[in-house]
């Protein structure tokens, strides 16, 4: 019979990963949330420089085109974070079940 | 909001079977298994962003303070070359650092600013207003802070692993 506690191992591992993504989850929600606000910003900003007559039609559509590439950045720049963070909660789980491994069987296995 | 970003939620539903075929595969193997879904950090790549985020908002003060004849396209085209030439190496560079990855959100956000400057020049060629400099500097400034945020991670994510 394993000396592993499965159970309580799984649950040190989900807390592990937990705790890595509780840091800074909220950080990254924050930049979406504000870099969306910028965007329907600058497209409002753009709609007033077109009917005060401003910008002409040429350039209120490059703007525009300008401005929904950098919003796209932004969602794949967030999706690249959100990667690297969950690559970062699995190699975290992997180091419990690695620590636990290796002092149940004595040896350095993984 | 955009699917494939992982969230705490989705990370906490993650099926444990899959972490313990993981951690079979790793046992079995006898070696220290990494999952790798991101590049490394570059150091190189973060100067090189940097420099060509300084170099573009140089570039747009100057237009939103130049005269209309000061701000002519055949006056300014060295920084399209300058930038396109940057932003070149970037992509070549991100390629390499994402190789072999499903998700190349770096490389992918470098062509997406590449095709940014390609559009700044195509309106530039027009004459546009100092005020279409003013907003296309805040388009440019998103996504240089959404490299930047990106490139953040990437440090934070080799620089400090996890430890329990």
């Amino acid at each position: 019979m394993s000396t592993i506690n499965i159970e309580e191992t799984v649950g040190q591992m989900l807390e592990a990963a937990k705790e890595v993504f509780d840091g800074k989850w909220p950080d990254v929600k924050k930049f979406a949330e504000s870099e969306s606000k910028k965007f329907v910003q600058n497209m409002a900003e753009i709609e007033l420089w077109k009917s005060t007559g401003e910008i002409t039609e040429s350039e209120a559509v490059s703007l525009s085109k300008l401005h929904q590439r950098s919003m796209k950045m932004v969602f794949t720049s967030l999706e690249g974070i959100g990667l690297a963070m969950a690559e970062k909660a699995i190699n975290a789980a992997l180091d419990v079940i690695k620590k636990v491994v290796n002092t149940a069987i004595g040896w350095n296995v993984i | 909001m955009y699917k494939n970003v992982v969230t705490p939620r989705k990370l906490s539903t993650f099926p444990i079977y899959a972490i313990l075929i993981l951690l079979l595969v790793s046992v079995i193997s006898g070696c220290a298994f990494k999952v790798k879904l991101v590049g490394e950090y570059d150091q190189i790549v973060d100067q090189s962003v940097t420099d060509l985020q300084q170099s573009t908002v140089t570039f747009f003060t100057k237009m939103k303070a130049a005269s209309n004849a000061d701000r002519a396209y055949e006056l300014n085209k060295e920084f399209y070359a300058d930038a396109n030439g940057k932003i070149s190496t970037l992509i070549v560079r991100s390629e390499l650092i994402e190789e072999g990855l499903k998700k190349k959100s770096l490389t992918k956000n470098f062509k997406d600013l590449q095709l940014q400057y390609l559009e700044l020049l195509a309106a530039h060629k027009e004459n546009p207003s100092a005020r279409y400099f003013k907003s296309a500097e805040k388009a440019f400034d998103q996504s240089f802070r959404a490299i930047l945020k990106h490139l953040l991670y990437l440090k934070w994510n080799q620089t400090q692993p996890a430890e329990k």
